[in-house]
């Protein structure tokens, strides 16, 4: 058999054997790493329940940042929201800290950082760094976030409406996968075929090699 | 003339491939070589507190990566050395080598050159593609302290894959040469975690740091791993190196490798009687 049909052949095959590992990878289950809640409508003092816990607040017209880090690319953000009224929620690829140092260079004299206003205006001007975003209305939220390289995250909410209103719950969960998922299983998708493609030149050879086997032996 | 030279060696090295990558070995090793380095490295469960990438960051990820895969790339250098290197003594192949017009060092390099580049390259070719699907933001900022860690790490699997060639060349046996292989591989790794408190408690004398400072010659990747684990802190009265110290390591380390592959070849070239 020819030795560029067998070089070409072996390269397939372990072509073929890597796609196969990163599909194998890309099945392996996430696992929770972190976690972070308000506890769903109950207030704890030294372990012990005390009833309701008070909803946090946002007054009319403000936004407001429920959390804000650091996340990579194998992890994902899991938000629950509870509220009691309609809200807006995003998820900004920036330190809320962004938001607040572009107001201040922005606009001069005394300004209300809180205001939704200037919130809507940076969002306006940088869509690029909106992650996600979604409504509430009256009830419960419940999205994911993974990001694509290591980023600063935000989670604001933020109330365009002329009545103070509340958020009664929230749960934010980080979960880490062993590899980026959609990234790996591409990658997979693609290895597997340019293997298979590769090694059906030393196929053929072989099939051919066996074919003139056969016929000497029946001689 | 170079072509005429050249041929026999391909020749051989094709030979010395076909042997110690026989179907499906080398796709075996690339599979666990794949899937160890996601499962080992443990970039998606760190926490983050900045999205500044520090090379003590691309250190972490690299090193884990390469933990227990480091292990399984030296079961397949182990296994072409000293059981592939080793029958064909046992067996008189070599002596079939002799016959090409090829001097006994080209034969040698032409089985290290399988043996161990061939490994060497898938190891770190998967390993690096891993690296960089899993961490690009790491990977690519800080890809001189990448290549700095595979260094230090892979200077120690070599030095035991120099001392199995040199045992397997004079024992001319395979299997004892993997079994001392195995044990050095093992007391070595003892040796490395033993040294650490051995050198904290005798800290006054300087018999602590000068064993911390000989291991780091066998095994750079020590080194490297205390300077980024405790440089800059106050109160670490156990030796830690510097930056152009730990670069001291890792040639000095090499520098052990390669007098131990001069050996080898030495003694293929004049002693080794067949």
């Amino acid at each position: 058999m020819k030795r560029w049909a067998i070089l070409l052949g072996r390269v397939g095959t372990t072509v073929i054997a890597i796609g196969l590992a990163l599909f194998l990878v890309s099945l392996i289950p996430p696992t929770a790493i972190n976690g972070l809640s308000y506890n769903w409508g109950v207030a704890y003092s030294n372990g012990f329940s005390t009833g309701l816990a008070p909803d946090i607040g946002y007054a009319s017209n403000a936004w407001g940042t429920l959390y804000w880090g650091v996340l990579t690319e194998p992890q994902t953000l899991h938000v629950n929201i509870a509220a009691n009224a309609s809200l807006n929620v995003y998820i900004l690829e920036v330190s809320s800290s962004t938001i607040d140092d572009w107001t201040n260079q922005t606009y001069s004299g005394s300004v209300d950082f809180s205001n939704v206003t200037y919130l809507d205006k940076f969002l306006d001007l940088h869509p690029s760094v909106i992650g996600w975003q979604g409504e509430i209305n009256n009830g419960t939220i419940a999205f994911e976030y993974t990001p694509m390289r290591i980023v600063n995250i935000s989670l604001i909410v933020s109330d365009h409406s002329l009545e103070p209103v509340g958020i009664s719950a929230y749960q934010l969960l980080w979960f880490s996968s062993v590899a980026p998922v959609s990234k790996v299983q591409t990658l997979s998708e693609f290895a597997v075929p340019i293997g298979v493609a590769f090694t059906l030149p030393y196929l053929g050879n072989l099939l051919k090699t066996k074919k003139k086997r056969r016929g000497t032996a029946k001689q | 003339m170079a072509n005429r030279k050249g041929r026999p060696f391909l020749e051989i090295f094709a030979l010395a491939l076909k042997e110690d990558f026989r179907f499906p070995t080398f796709e075996l090793f690339a599979f666990l070589f794949c899937v160890g380095t996601f499962v080992f490295a443990n970039f998606g469960s760190t926490m983050f507190y900045s999205t500044s990438v520090t090379s003590n960051t691309a250190y972490n990820v690299t090193s884990s990566a390469l933990s227990t895969v480091l292990f399984i790339f030296m079961i397949l250098v182990f296994k072409n050395i000293a059981y592939g290197l080793g029958s064909d003594l046992e067996k008189g192949i070599v002596q079939t080598y002799l016959s090409y017009p090829l001097k006994r060092r080209s034969i040698l390099s032409a089985k290290l050159l399988s043996a161990l580049g061939v490994s060497l390259m898938l190891f770190l070719g998967v390993q690096i593609l891993s690296l960089y699907i899993l961490a690009p933001d790491v990977v690519i900022p800080q890809f001189g302290t990448v290549l700095l860690t595979y260094a230090a790490s892979l200077c120690y699997p070599l030095l035991i894959a120099g001392i199995i060639l040199l045992v397997t060349l004079i024992l001319r046996r395979g299997g004892s040469a993997l079994v001392l292989g195995i044990v050095l591989y093992f007391v070595l790794e003892i040796i490395q975690n033993l040294i650490t408190p051995i050198a904290t408690a005798t800290q006054l004398s300087e018999s602590g740091t000068l064993s911390l400072q000989i291991m780091s010659l066998f095994s750079p990747n020590f080194a490297l791993a205390r300077y980024y684990q405790f440089y800059g802190q106050t109160g670490i009265h156990v030796w830690v190196p510097t930056a152009s110290g730990v670069i001291a390591c890792i040639g000095a380390g090499y520098v052990i490798v390669a007098s131990i592959f001069v050996v080898a070849y030495f003694y293929v070239s004049r002693r080794l009687s067949l």
